[in-house]
């Protein structure tokens, strides 16, 4: 069915913080849109100082993070025909700025937490020489992690931080995964390992999976990132016959 | 550093099942929290109430339960067969802790049993029961723990995979050494398979097999880093060798207990003879 010409109903998270509030828009749609497009006509006919992050348009920089109908989703990348088809007759499609961050202003909040806990990873210490090489498949691992946009989605539906609000804790999937494309880089020398445990928090996740759903950059941050993270904590802290092996093969380690 | 936590917060909705989610996001849960409940209270029933017609010979050839396979109370191995057990000991209460214990641990099954019995999350933007944030959340911490157990529980399951492959063999031998089948066999053996595959696609087995190196470029370590390439297929589908294995678990038990029962005997008595 065609959307062009179809009245639709919007409500959208506008003010700031406490005081914020659910306003209600009307406008009609054009055939091939997205969320972000119906957002700034909102913005361009009838609310000039409507405060939307956006950049590229291409789910390439991350920016228009926001809660459509509940879902965390990038509005450029969400089609407005998908959206009306999950929205019932007659009722108003939700936008909702991401819960789990301090609220800036209407779909605008802030994000700059994940910047901060990133400082705190150790970067990666290779050879000194820059000549670097490694196996095709060595690299496709850790390439995986790089497709990683920061758009926060991730960050913003585990329970562990939306929930529970556990930021001093728990370092969120988004630099769990970057702490996996570090720690399994091939010539990474650094450990980072009992950082990962106790700083990084990584036991704090139970495996629900919400931020591997959530991905627009389809990484599977829970199989590939954060469970070899958890296994390799294991091998550290958990496993009883390597510890003996590491004892007998005198391996010095941090715990 | 400031505790983002601490930070402006929307006025949104909180408390057990607040969503603003417009699908039936309840319906996953709710289907996989019954498919469990009926599970262990079967094998429950099974375990402790019921635990006659575990098997029935066909000419010579055995059809074991999948719930009861390996019957160890047959075994001479530590003196088994000739232990007195007391009557309420059978062959699956002495083995059953492995698969427990392996499923219990299982990096899906954590997924699966956090959602529908702690409601922690119910679903992705499902909101948490306030008991869950009254306790305070520690995560695998506490007795969940008992979690990181899980390569030490695929020990164990490796070697009932084994056997259970050796079980199979016995549907296949018949009176006067005459090999053969009948559908027991291919229930045993779908059971077996399936179990396999399970196994196979564990996360904790393909760390081990090569997910623990950063490098696969010599010797030992390029095999390691192949076979982690081709476990880590097998792992997309843990999920679905989870559900498939358990359910023929089930039916390979009713299949066995309905023949006892005197059910389906003309289909379970049709056999070939091949050599």
């Amino acid at each position: 069915m065609s959307l062009k010409g179809k009245i639709q109903k919007f409500t959208i998270t506008r003010g700031e913080g406490e005081t914020a509030e659910l306003a209600d828009y009307e406008i009609e749609l054009d055939e091939g849109m997205v969320v972000l497009d119906c957002v700034h006509r909102i913005q361009h006919e009838q609310e000039p100082d409507l405060a939307v992050r956006w950049n590229c348009k291409a789910g390439k920089c991350g920016s228009c993070s926001a809660e459509i109908n509940g879902r965390p989703r990038l509005m450029c990348m969400t089609r407005m025909s998908d959206v009306v088809d999950e929205t019932e007759d007659g009722k108003p499609i939700e936008i909702r700025p991401m819960k789990a961050f301090p609220h800036v202003k209407d779909l605008v909040t802030d994000v700059s937490w994940n910047y901060e806990v990133a400082q705190k990873i150790k970067p990666i210490n290779g050879p000194d020489e820059m000549n670097w090489e490694f196996n095709q498949n060595e690299a496709d691992r850790v390439q995986q992690f790089r497709e990683c946009i920061e758009c926060f989605l991730c960050v913003n539906t585990c329970h562990v931080l939306r929930d529970h609000s556990l930021f001093d804790e728990f370092a969120g999937p988004r630099n769990l995964v970057r702490l996996a494309q570090y720690e399994m880089h091939p010539l990474d020398q650094e450990d980072r390992i009992p950082e990962i445990k106790k700083e990084f928090g990584v036991e704090y996740c139970n495996i629900t999976r919400c931020c591997t759903e959530v991905c627009p950059a389809g990484i599977q941050i829970t199989d590939d990132a954060i469970i070899q993270l958890k296994e390799r904590v294991v091998d550290r802290y958990y496993d009883p016959l390597q510890r003996i092996w590491r004892t007998l093969t005198r391996q010095k380690v941090r715990y | 550093m400031r505790t983002l936590g601490e930070g402006i917060k929307l006025p949104v909705i909180n408390g057990l099942g607040r969503t603003n989610r417009v699908d039936k996001w309840w319906t996953q849960p709710l289907a996989m929290g019954f498919a469990l409940t009926f599970a262990l209270i079967y094998t429950f029933w099974r375990l402790f109430l019921h635990d006659t017609g575990i098997s029935y010979d066909l000419d010579g050839s055995t059809v074991m339960s999948p719930i009861f396979s390996p019957n160890v109370l047959e075994w001479d191995l530590f003196g088994l067969s000739a232990w007195d057990h007391p009557h309420w000991v059978n062959a699956a209460i002495l083995v059953l802790w492995i698969p427990f214990g392996f499923r219990g641990t299982c990096y899906y099954m954590r997924r699966v049993y956090y959602r529908t019995f702690f409601a922690s999350p119910t679903a992705c933007w499902v909101d948490e029961p306030d008991i869950n944030k009254k306790l305070g959340y520690k995560g695998e911490k506490r007795v969940f723990i008992l979690n990181n157990l899980h390569r030490y529980f695929l020990y164990a399951a490796m070697i009932i995979i084994a056997i259970k492959w050796w079980d199979v063999t016995h549907t296949l031998t018949f009176e006067g050494g005459q090999y053969g089948f009948s559908i027991g066999t291919f229930i045993m053996a779908i059971e077996a398979f399936l179990l396999t595959m399970y196994v196979t696609s564990c996360h904790a087995l393909r760390h081990l097999a090569g997910g623990a190196l950063d490098r696969w470029t010599t010797g030992i370590s390029k095999i390691r880093g192949r076979i982690f390439d081709k476990l880590s297929i097998a792992n997309r589908s843990h999920g679905f060798w989870f559900w498939t294995s358990l359910a023929f678990v089930f039916v390979g038990d009713l299949w066995v207990l309905a023949y006892n029962e005197g059910y389906f005997t003309g289909l379970a008595e049709w056999n070939l003879i091949l050599f």
